[in-house]
């Protein structure tokens, strides 16, 4: 089998072909499902293929055209009207291979759609750049892969397929061009879906410059509207420097792109910048958006805006920005131009000197993206550092929605960290404060690293009035440990469940004595369940027991759980996991607080202490929503059949003091 | 607050974080809560989310648990869980049985006939499989299998469960390290960036990949671009153990020292938790030979938070570099030997002891 390596993308495919075969049409099978592409291969030397022709000598690979362009719209081109930013950007190259040769000249875009007595429109892109003589024509309009802009940074069409995208709206295009190099006459190139094409010379003479027509397929009809090929041309070519006309066979009209973008006009006022930025940002976004900050990037050759997004986003979300190469759009989906904390902008950018991919949907990682990415996070933390004084109510407002990304910023650079620290939202027991917020509060306050644990002991802590703080979402462990370095007088401190609970009020001295022979009670029958018993004093009082497992024994607990049901192979993986390891021990606090828990103190019944151990214990795993293992859903039934068996014997005893 | 709105809840916030610690507390919360109510559709859907979210924030363990239990459900009411649904996850459970030296050979080769039966069965084809089966083998240090699972792969057909493009692509910078075949991972790690391949590991795990090659091939210059780069990535992520040892190796050979000790000091408290005992086992390599690049360049002792447990740390924080040099040697040798036992091989406390002294 042999690879063949696509340079238009990296489309792998396999190629049957049999060496020892001659003159075999090899089919190439894209390795996505496209539509298998014939090529006919000669063996030198041979002079006749299948089709019995004599063609000897040094030959190219032919390929089908129709399967090709297939391939673009499938797998380059995300929808069929880019194929009109393909034709301007060959425009926008030949005008600035004009330029090249006369500075003086200025080159304009026009876009003239005519109608047909078909329905069928027919659009024209003419332009007034370097245009091409024949032997051009041949080159690069009907060989595949060949560009004439590969010379260097100025040109934006390198990969030489910008004209096939033509044939995904339209099944023949015909190009006029006369070269302002030479004195060499006016060309014709008259282009076919099925692959072949005729070049004539033009008897009359017309001014240098190119004009390509496409008439539209019957599909393809809503693309070739004036108004559609207006918007479209006004989405990728806003930027460009030279003007693009858009009109009906020949009208005059004002360039559709003669505004100039906000971020490069001049405004007395900050204010007023920013103003038409989020009015920019209104129009061309469809969104209202918080905030709009310039960007400059001197390594990308960047410049643009960042929009701050008004409402929150998904922290594991990838931001995707509209981004113009060289001023014409690229994507409205670029990634990776941003660092990953700035997750809360959509930027607007063009960039002069970054290198986007062959899908250009991103860009290539190389130092100079990375540089670009540094500057333009540069801007964006600027802009935070100085959003306190510089505007206190947007500040809030950003903080409300984006704090996350503040604490991402925050974790990763020491002077953000210092600046932003106090700001900080915490979810604790009382709700969510600052850590301003928390140390007016007091000098001292704890936090439990882990979710799972701080969701077991919150409502215990709310009730014993203790604030502790949940740092169990990305970002927060980290943060708090370092408040000290700030705050020195503040102290933050971790804690887990083990301690917190075992920080509990003990029980008095009374209660204890009383409760010795129901505590040894609940250990023996608890024994089996890798649970030990503890009595504390605690609030709220309608609540029992307090259980209290660790990361640990959760793990211990949920591999019973999966081992009650899983097959014996997996079943033994996971009892393999757990064998080199001693089960945890789990705790269990029984609340002297309770009125259930009081009524059992002194009761010396072994029988009724057990049971009533067993059934509280399964309560405070309901109370805690642990699932409950078969054993200690026997547990249940046994602990209520053992009390009711208890209650019915002492009635059917004779009462010793009537008689 | 009623149960399924609590689930709800917890699923919407867990689904708004990106894989870490957090997530994963927030699914296992909310599967639960599933359980405690019998809810089995539920349960089984949860634990889905929480297989993903365990994987890729290096809560092994809470997959292997999640997934026996799903792969159970699928056995007993094959219509309503189709074992489909799992075939992505088989993946996840196959590859990471390596990693636990007290998962024996024969359960692991178990484990892989049955994934690899389901696919048949499923028609699916054995791409997957395949590139599964090369990476285990390379934990366990079997080279031959190695190379006949990289033959089998390399001419299987791609289909909607083998790994992303980026990621199979990074697999085979794996491959050729892990044969020392220099050179070969070079050049396929190469391909991988030029080809701007990205997911959500990618490149940053490709980068760290390269980084041992490299050193080897003395292309020490390339190495340190790399490593500022794929760190760079890698950083901030949950469940990179193995990357940040193999960068914290690369910066013990390249003698940088305030690297090195950049990273132990960022890195270590949570190495030495993670589940995956291959990955806390290179790790305490990596940081044994941090420890000997200190002790060379001079260093006596250096701030290190490390599990009070361990008992190294002074009352200042601060750690003598020959005292964790020894507590590494002895924790990284004996776990070798437990893999060594299991794979019924010697080559893993041969390379441990090789980072060990750095040659």
């Amino acid at each position: 089998m042999v690879k063949l390596r696509c340079v238009i993308r990296k489309v792998f495919w396999n190629v049957d072909c049999c060496p020892r075969l001659a003159c075999r049409p090899i089919h190439l099978k894209a390795a996505l499902g496209a539509p298998t592409i014939i090529v006919h291969r000669l063996r030198p030397g041979c002079g006749k293929c299948l089709s019995g022709k004599c063609m000897s000598g040094k030959h190219r690979f032919q390929v089908n055209l129709r399967g090709i362009v297939d391939l673009l719209a499938k797998h380059l081109y995300s929808r069929p009207e880019l194929f009109l930013r393909e034709l301007l950007q060959n425009s926008v190259d030949a005008i600035t291979a004009r330029k090249r040769l006369d500075d003086r000249y200025e080159g304009s875009i026009r876009l003239e759609i005519a109608p047909a007595d078909d329905g069928l429109p027919t659009l024209t892109i003419v332009d007034d750049g370097i245009g091409m003589d024949e032997a051009e024509l041949h080159r690069f309009l009907a060989t595949i892969g060949e560009s004439s802009k590969r010379d260097g940074g100025a040109f934006l069409g390198q990969f030489g397929i910008g004209m096939l995208a033509g044939f995904m709206v339209s099944d023949e295009i015909i190009a006029v061009s006369k070269s302002a190099r030479s004195d060499s006459p006016a060309v014709q190139w008259h282009g076919k879906e099925n692959g072949t094409y005729d070049v004539r010379t033009l008897a009359a003479d017309i001014e240098p410059g190119t004009r390509v027509s496409l008439q539209s397929r019957a599909d393809c009809t809503e693309l070739f509207e004036p108004t559609r090929i207006a918007e479209l041309a006004l989405h990728f070519g806003r930027l460009l420097p030279y003007p693009i006309y858009v009109n009906e066979l020949g009208g005059a009209g004002s360039p559709i792109n003669s505004e100039t973008v906000p971020w490069r006009a001049s405004f007395k006022t900050e204010r007023a910048q920013t103003a038409a930025l989020l009015e920019y940002g209104r129009r061309a976004l469809r969104e209202d958006f918080l905030d709009a900050v310039p960007l400059k990037s001197t390594a990308g050759g960047v410049d643009g805006v960042a929009y701050v997004s008004a409402h929150s986003v998904n922290l594991a979300a990838q931001r995707k920005h509209q981004v113009y190469l060289k001023n014409m759009l690229l994507s409205d989906e670029a990634e990776g131009l941003l660092p990953e904390w700035a997750f809360f902008v959509k930027a607007v950018v063009n960039v002069e000197r970054l290198r986007p991919t062959a899908s250009r949907e991103g860009f290539y990682v190389d130092e100079r993206l990375e540089a670009t990415r540094t500057e333009l996070g540069e801007c964006l933390k600027q802009y935070l550092m100085h959003l306190p004084q510089r505007d206190p109510q947007r500040f809030e407002r950003f903080l409300a929605v984006h704090h996350l990304a503040l604490k991402s910023l925050a974790a990763e650079d020491d002077d953000c960290f210092r600046i932003f620290i106090d700001w900080l939202p915490f979810e604790t027991t009382y709700g969510r404060k600052t850590i301003r917020e928390l140390r007016a509060d007091g000098a001292e306050v704890r936090y439990v690293a882990e979710l799972g644990q701080f969701l077991q002991i919150a409502k215990v802590a709310q009730a014993q009035g203790l604030l502790v703080v949940n740092a169990g979402y990305v970002y927060d462990a980290a943060l708090l440990g370092r408040v000290s370095e700030v705050f020195p007088d503040f102290q933050v401190l971790p804690v887990d469940v083990a301690q917190f609970s075992a920080d509990l009020a003990e029980p008095t001295a009374e209660q204890q004595r009383l409760g010795r022979q129901f505590l040894d009670a609940a250990m023996v029958s608890l024994r089996p369940y890798d649970c030990i018993a503890e009595l504390k004093r605690f609030q709220p009082p309608e609540l029992p027991a307090l259980f209290a497992p660790d990361q640990e024994a959760r793990f211990f607990r949920s591999v019973e759980q999966a081992q009650e049901t899983a097959d014996p192979l997996y079943g033994g993986i996971l009892a393999a996991l757990t064998s080199h390891r001693s089960a945890p021990r789990s705790i269990v606090y029984f609340n002297v607080e309770n009125s259930t828990v009081r009524r059992l103190l002194g009761v010396g019944d072994e029988r009724v202490l057990a049971r009533s151990a067993e059934i509280l214990y399964v309560q405070s795993l309901l109370l805690a929503q642990q699932p409950l293992t078969s054993r200690e859903l026997s547990l249940l039934t046994r602990g209520l059949g053992g009390l009711i068996d208890a209650a019915v014997e002492r009635k059917e005893q004779p009462d010793v003091d009537a008689v | 607050m009623s149960m399924p709105f609590e689930i709800e809840t917890l699923v919407r916030e867990a689904d708004a974080l990106p894989h870490c610690e957090a997530q994963v507390a927030l699914y296992e919360r909310a599967v639960a809560l599933a359980d405690s109510v019998n809810d089995l559709q539920a349960g089984y859907e949860l634990r889905l989310k929480l297989m993903m979210s365990a994987v890729f924030a290096g809560r092994t363990e809470l997959m292997f648990v999640a997934f026996s239990w799903c792969s159970a459900q699928s056995d007993r009411r094959p219509e309503q869980f189709p074992i489909r649904n799992l075939l992505w996850q088989f993946k996840w459970f196959v590859d990471n049985l390596g990693d636990f030296p007290q998962i024996s050979l024969t359960q692991i080769n178990a484990a892989f006939d049955d994934m690899r039966r389901r696919y048949v069965q499923h028609g699916a084809s054995l791409h997957a499989v395949w590139n599964i089966r090369r990476q285990l083998s390379l934990i366990l240090r079997d080279f031959e299998e190695s190379d006949r699972c990289h033959e089998e792969f390399k001419n299987s057909r791609r289909d909607e469960f083998s790994n992303c493009i980026a990621c199979v692509s990074s697999g085979e910078i794996e491959y050729f390290a892990g044969r020392r075949r220099w050179e070969l991972a070079v050049e396929s790690f190469d391909r991988h960036i030029s080809d701007g391949k990205r997911c959500l590991t990618q490149p940053a795990v490709a980068y760290s990949r390269v980084l041992l090659p490299l050193a080897k091939l003395e292309r020490w210059d390339e190495a340190r671009e790399y490593q500022r780069k794929g760190y760079r990535l890698a950083r901030n992520q949950s469940g990179f153990t193995l990357v940040f040892a193999r960068h914290l190796y690369f910066a013990a050979l390249d003698n940088n020292v305030a690297a090195a000790k950049r990273m132990a000091a960022l890195h270590t408290e949570a190495a030495l938790r993670a589940t995956s005992v291959y990955d806390r086992m290179q790790y305490v390599t990596a940081l044994g030979a941090c420890a000997l690049c200190i002790r060379r360049s001079g260093g006596g002792k250096i701030t290190l938070p490390l599990p009070a447990e361990m008992q190294l740390a002074d009352a200042k924080g601060k750690v003598d570099v020959a005292a964790l040099l020894e507590w590494c040697r002895a924790d990284a040798v004996a776990t070798a030997e437990l893999f060594d036992k299991r794979n019924g091989n010697s080559h893993i406390s041969r390379e441990v002891k090789e980072w060990l002294s750095m040659t």
